[in-house]
């Protein structure tokens, strides 16, 4: 189990450092001169040219610019934003927290209603409860978060007038109720697929042999699916939460922008649309990181949950 | 079949029978195919100009005069749905037909040839997909600018590498059967097994996926619209509109809740195709 | 001999393709205390579905008619509650893929406490207990191996480890659905002994599943030889070994080469077996048998006692039985 552990942990930093190489190389894939593309295409003085290219090394061969960029993120500078005139880090560092309370409220929504919903299906596979839950889940995997997040606030709060429309709210319980819409509106199709996951897999794993060895031990039913149904069937889904991950780390973008939120993803979209092109390395750049850290973790808790993956790098022939 | 498997039919084969099934299938066929013969027909059906603006009559609800009412800038939402159809369900078709010609040959190959090409594939595939998917499209339009094409060229990126990683998957496991042996010792070449030979017996899951993935690019072409980096207003395009309407939801729905169905049914006909699809393969097995 | 088991008019019936089939059709017979009887037939011959009507372990949709006697107590008859108490004090089941049927993610030690941990016992009693039975069956080191997962152990000791977990609530009957047909042959004779051993030892009443009849005479003492879901002969398991009285239990052995003698050509029974879902009225087995009537196939034949403790359902089985040979 350790070995597998320190396999993976080696791994993922290779990869982050490629993925940062591709990052900073986006400033020279883009069409025109680096220097343009730092200005965001603005009109700038032979002056402002000069500070850029002194700022970012755009004179000294591309290796070492990449890897004194590398060096300057991983101490803390990641740049300057043109559009808010201040450091990148500055105009990050406030929309991390919000993005975060984001993602994990949706997480934990997911979690919840998707696995419930799937093994609720799975119980009563076949009868009235299944068909609803399946028509349900045909319905809001089609539901992308920026449709969703739209219909929410219509209906919810300006219609309804139960939660507030935009905006991060102040803190604490205000904070909550400003989050719960967009919550609602990033998990909604991942609650589709982790429910519809969750459902086939119960269903296969209910028809399982080792199913059948303990219910002719004398356990109930209810015995049977939390002791043994239970664990087998969450498997897959685990499997899944990678790609949730990266589902939530996009959506949140959409989310942000829909329902006003300052968070990451927002100031992403401000940025792009400013061609504010530091700070949306920048964003980039954490936003992977946070991406294969997460990714990590699962393969982690898959080994750890299922015995069998464990051996296998055990096992000797 | 034993007595014993007899008595349990495979549920999911149950279930779709009894949420329509093949017929539910075709239903959605016909659906979007009327929504592409809307979207090819537009000029004639139309009744107004898509870009045509009404200040006067901005923001109304359905009315005799526009079936579905106007946006904020007074354009009628019914001749903006149609004439949107061709960006919102084009668009994913010219994805998945970009990524399908590059991630399935790379596909077959990493499958069939493996070694140094499989791994050196798969390296390329795993620093793709360290990007979220979504992510790496707004990098990617934040790199080369914004608009349809850059958009649609960007998502048919992110979507190779799982193309890829499916197709390869699928070549593994038909590598090692008998024909292909029987194929080898006959000495055809390579590309003849590969396109004559195992790509028929691995159409059926691959044509699966790739109407899921037709679904998909819907939705993220809409997405990063509606975040104004794809199709942008004027030009009629449902994430487009979507992204119109926001402007104004504090005061009326309707705007958006146009969109929203048109991409809602489209993308339910698309599951329910594909849906339809997998089962098939999976009783024929 | 008291019975511990006894069957009568058994027939069950599954949903297959939107309606109800016939799977077990009628049958009846008895297990003595102690005794270790062998039910033997192919592949939809119904026997894994009789064995698992014994504790009511069918999916679910399945009609079972008849009676069922498990130490007294009609099973059919029994709630859920005390169905639960039969399948975990009484009677006890192990299947054919012990991989398959031990729950991959828990430790054996877990697998074999199970059954106990429905009483209420100390850990270290538990484990004491776990550490007895994995030592009758044959386990060199238990300790070792009650820690171990079931992906870390060979098939043969995967199934003793069933059998141990079966055996460790000291059940009065013992439901074997062919333990040994996924091992090999040297493993399938070790786990043959640790049988023998317990039925010795225990006084354990055994209804033993499997489609191999020489298997069967090995070990059993009586023999029930099931087609397309009826009982078609029952007798002393060396007996029956020995001088058949059915057609099909002559055809059976016929067609299996002998290990000992000469082998000459195979003898083959033409035509495939079939279940009791496709069972033709009449008597089953009619379309291949070389001495069929057509009266064969007009009635189904009983299952009559044609000899002291030999019973046949054959209706020429007088004129033909000497040509069984």
């Amino acid at each position: 189990m350790l070995e597998l552990a320190i396999k993976r942990i080696l791994v993922m930093p290779l990869l982050l450092i490629l993925a940062s190489f591709v990052i900073f190389s986006m400033v020279y894939l883009a069409p025109g001169s680096p220097e343009a593309t730092l200005l965001g295409g603005r009109q700038a003085s032979e002056q402002a040219y000069d500070q850029i290219r002194e700022e970012y090394n755009l004179d000294d061969p591309f290796f070492v610019q990449y890897t004194s960029w590398l060096g300057r993120f991983v101490s803390g500078d990641l740049g300057d934003s043109i559009t808010l005139q201040d450091t990148a880090a500055n105009a990050i560092k406030p929309r991390i927290l919000p993005t975060l309370e984001l993602t994990l409220l949706a997480s934990v929504f997911i979690v919840i209603t998707g696995i419930a919903l799937g093994m609720i299906a799975a119980l009563r596979a076949g009868k009235a409860t299944d068909l609803g839950v399946s028509l349900g889940v045909l319905v809001l995997a089609a539901v992308s978060p920026a449709i969703m997040g739209l219909i929410l606030i219509s209906v919810f709060a300006v219609d309804l007038g139960w939660f507030p429309a935009l905006g991060l709210g102040d803190g604490g319980f205000d904070r909550l109720q400003h989050l719960i819409l967009p919550a609602v509106a990033l998990a909604a199709s991942a609650v589709a697929l982790v429910a519809r996951t969750t459902r086939v897999s119960m269903i296969r794993t209910l028809g399982q042999e080792f199913i059948e060895t303990a219910r002719s031990r004398g356990l109930s039913s209810r015995t049977v699916v939390v002791k043994h149904a239970f664990r087998h069937a969450l498997i897959p889904v685990v499997t899944i939460s990678g790609l949730i991950a990266g589902y939530l780390l996009s959506g949140a973008v959409i989310v942000e922008y829909a329902f006003g939120l300052n968070g990451l993803g927002s100031l992403l979209v401000d940025s792009v649309q400013g061609k504010d092109f530091a700070v949306v390395q920048a964003i980039a750049l954490i936003l992977v990181f946070a991406f294969l850290v997460i990714n990590l973790i699962v393969d982690l808790l898959y080994a750890w949950i299922d015995p069998r993956v464990r051996l296998s790098t055990e096992r000797t022939g | 079949m034993s007595t014993w498997a007899a008595a349990s039919l495979p549920v999911r084969t149950r279930l779709f029978r009894s949420l329509g099934g093949q017929r539910a299938a075709i239903a959605a066929a016909v659906v979007l195919g009327l929504f592409v013969l809307a979207a090819i027909l537009a000029p004639l059906i139309a009744p107004y100009d898509p870009k045509s603006t009404d200040l006067v009559n901005s923001l109304s609800g359905p009315t005799g005069d526009h079936l579905l009412g106007t946006d904020g800038s007074g354009r009628d939402i019914f001749s903006r749905l149609i004439y949107g159809a061709r960006t919102s369900l084009g668009g994913p078709a010219a994805i998945v037909l970009i990524s399908t010609l590059i991630g399935l040959p790379l596909g077959l190959l990493a499958g069939y040839v493996g070694g140094f090409l499989d791994g050196a594939l798969g390296r390329a595939w795993d620093l793709m997909l360290a990007f979220p998917s979504l992510l790496l499209a707004i990098v990617i339009v934040a790199t080369f600018g914004r608009g349809l094409t850059p958009a649609v060229v960007a998502i048919s990126i992110t979507y190779i590498p799982f193309l890829a990683r499916i197709v390869r998957g699928l070549v593994l496991v038909e590598r090692s059967k008998q024909y292909v042996a029987a194929c080898r010792l006959q000495g055809f070449g390579t590309p003849r097994i590969l396109f004559g030979h195992i790509l028929p017996n691995i159409s059926g899951p691959v044509i699966a996926q790739l109407t899921l993935n037709f679904g998909y690019a819907l939705l993220d072409l809409a997405a990063l619209s509606f975040i104004g980096l794809g199709v942008r207003p004027p030009t009629s395009d449902w994430g487009a509109m979507l992204a119109d309407g926001k402007t104004t939801i504090l005061t009326t729905a309707n705007p958006v809740i146009w969109p929203s169905i048109a991409i809602i049914v489209s993308v339910i006909c698309v599951n329910l195709i594909g849906q339809a699809i997998s089962d098939r393969i999976q009783r024929s097995i | 001999m008291a019975s511990m088991l006894k069957i009568d008019g058994l027939s069950v019936r599954l949903p297959y393709e939107g309606e109800m089939a016939s799977v077990v059709e009628r049958i009846s017979f008895e297990v003595g205390r102690g005794e270790f009887v062998g039910l033997v037939g192919e592949s939809g011959s119904g026997k894994s579905i009789t064995a698992r009507s014994l504790i009511r372990l069918l999916p679910s949709g399945a009609e079972t008619v008849g009676s069922i006697r498990l130490d007294d107590l009609d099973v059919l008859s029994l709630s859920d509650r005390e169905l639960r108490g039969l399948r975990s004090t009484k009677a006890a089941m192990i299947f054919q893929d012990p991989r398959a049927h031990v729950d991959p993610l828990w430790r054996v030690a877990d697998h074999i406490a199970e059954p106990l941990r429905l009483r209420d016992l100390g850990d270290d009693v538990i484990r004491a207990q776990s550490r007895e039975m994995l030592d009758a069956v044959g386990i060199a080191d238990p300790d070792h191996c009650l820690d171990a997962y079931p992906d870390q152990l060979s098939g043969g000791m995967l199934q003793r480890v069933m059998i141990a977990g079966a055996l460790i609530a000291e059940p009065e009957l013992l439901i074997a659905d062919e333990p040994t047909t996924a091992l090999d042959v040297t493993t399938q004779a070790e786990i043959m002994g640790i049988l023998a051993d317990l039925k010795r030892d225990r006084d354990l009443a055994t209804l033993f599943i499997t489609h191999d009849l020489e298997l069967a005479s090995a070990i059993c003492d009586r023999v029930l030889v099931m087609y397309a879901g009826t009982i078609v002969e029952t007798g002393p398991c060396v007996e029956v070994f020995e001088r058949q009285l059915n057609p099909y239990t002559w055809g059976l052995l016929r067609a299996r080469p002998s290990l000992t003698g000469p082998v000459g050509n195979l003898e083959v029974i033409p035509g495939q077996p079939v279940s009791g879902l496709e069972a033709p009225s009449g008597c089953p087995f009619e379309p291949r048998c070389a001495w069929s009537t057509d009266r064969c196939a007009e009635v189904r034949p009983p299952l009559e006692e044609v000899r002291p403790g030999r019973r046949t359902a054959c209706i020429r089985i007088g004129e033909i039985a000497d040509e069984l040979r």
